[in-house]
């Protein structure tokens, strides 16, 4: 029986940007799959709604985060079915899940993502960050790839843990235009995410502004940090 | 097409000084991917019973799970035996754990600590594959060599011509060698969780460190 495994991402989406705030947690990516260099699906969502209780981002290899989604609905709807009064909240899918992906991961096929998971739990926002090792980590706000070296940093400086929705969504949107700046993997199509006590809500995906007439990109030989003249 | 690679080491510093019937566990709240950081504020220390703790430093997924078995193991002993098991029970209990990973180990080093059946405070230090010792002050993780040389020189008096003892506050001594390490290891910094235990009780604080 041949065997395979995941050794190396295929389909892939870049950063994935979240952070807690008022109402519940905010969550935004860009709408791209890229094969390699090429650009090659511009309109696919990179999160998705896991019943009432959660919202999931992925970045990494495309399959495998509709693989997870398959997975974490399959969960959700046996203890639907169960109908014991319990219901599974976004804690426990982020636990599961880290759980099957260590398991993979041991298997030297790992579900190749670093996946963000924001919800409830016990009344309290919950934002957990899930790598392809099984790595599980809590936090106020999550970046995955890139958005690391670049917003990140813009993130930390600004957060509060009282944002509101627009306060929230201001931020996360200068994240996400730096990365279409400057990773090459980006796009300039976002769609932004949101749960709250009242569940799971998608904004339509739109195309934001870029400003590349700006003076540090034009007459690139004038430019005083070129070095070559 | 080279094979995937399971192990990827998020950094951080666990340190642990014992003295009499007391022992101070220090732990570092950074966790960082190569050149990123994924938490600055993660507690690596998980207590195991009323007097014994756990510092992990390594991998933070294999280090979850070595914590979440130990703890069932733990639950399991009580169920069964009536009480909690002795320090000395689970540092052969960690090492016959690591060591059932031989051939895939835990990406773990691991600092065992807290008061033992004697009254005793002790330090047992493991590699990944579950080699262990008594000692009386032990340093694991990216910052070990930083640690131990200071520990080494404050605890033993190595590398100093004068007749020495360490006769002072061990938290005061904990807290200057994480400072130290967060000072040249890139991977240690945030903040200390530190630890004091004694059969008087437990006093847990949060120490700050240089976030560079």
């Amino acid at each position: 029986m041949e065997k395979s495994a995941t050794v190396s991402p295929i389909l892939t989406g870049s950063s994935v940007i979240a952070v807690k705030y008022s109402d519940g947690i905010l969550m935004c990516t860009d709408t791209l799959a890229s094969y390699g260099s090429m650009a090659m699906f511009k309109e696919i969502p990179r999160m998705a709604a896991i019943g009432k209780s959660t919202l999931i981002g992925a970045s990494g290899e495309y399959s495998d985060f509709q693989e997870i989604i398959r997975i974490l609905r399959q969960k959700d709807t046996d203890d639907f079915i169960e109908h014991d009064g319990i219901t599974l909240n976004a804690g426990h899918f982020a636990s599961y899940i880290s759980s099957v992906m260590y398991g993979k991961r041991n298997k030297g096929n790992p579900l190749y993502n670093s996946l963000l998971m924001g919800g409830f739990v016990n009344s309290q926002p919950y934002l957990a960050y899930i790598d392809l090792y099984g790595t599980h980590i809590l936090g106020d706000y999550h970046v995955t790839g890139f958005a690391h070296y670049i917003s990140k940093p813009i993130i930390a400086a600004e957060w509060r843990p009282d944002l509101t929705e627009e306060e929230a969504k201001i931020l996360i949107e200068k994240g996400m235009k730096v990365l279409w700046y400057r990773d090459a993997r980006a796009s300039d199509r976002i769609q932004f995410a949101k749960i709250t006590r009242n569940g799971v809500e998608f904004d339509d995906p739109y195309k934001f502004n870029s400003d590349w007439d700006q003076e540090s990109f034009k007459n690139y030989s004038l430019n005083p940090l070129y070095p070559y003249n | 097409m080279s094979r995937f690679n399971p192990y990827n080491d998020n950094g951080g510093t666990v340190v642990a000084v014992a003295q009499g019937s007391r022992v101070v566990i220090g732990g570092d709240t950074r966790i960082s991917n190569g050149y990123n950081i994924l938490s600055r504020n993660y507690n690596k220390v998980t207590q195991l019973t009323s007097t014994t703790f756990i510092a992990t430093s390594g991998q933070v997924t294999d280090a979850q799970t070595l914590h979440k078995l130990l703890l069932a193991k733990v639950a399991l002993y009580k169920h069964q035996h009536g009480n909690e098991p002795s320090l000395r029970a689970l540092s052969k209990l960690l090492c016959v754990t690591l060591y059932s990973r031989r051939f895939f180990p835990y990406y773990t080093f691991n600092l065992l600590c807290g008061v033992d059946d004697d009254g005793q405070g002790k330090v047992f230090g493991y590699d990944a594959i579950g080699s262990f010792d008594e000692l009386k002050y032990g340093a694991q993780g990216s910052g070990q060599q930083l640690s131990m040389s200071i520990l080494d020189n404050q605890m033993k008096g190595t590398n100093r011509t004068d007749s020495y003892s360490f006769n002072s506050d061990p938290v005061g001594l904990v807290k200057d060698v994480f400072n130290a390490v967060a000072e040249r290891d890139i991977y240690t910094g945030d903040h200390v969780l530190i630890w004091d235990v004694s059969p008087q009780g437990i006093n847990q604080s949060t120490f700050r460190l240089r976030s560079d």
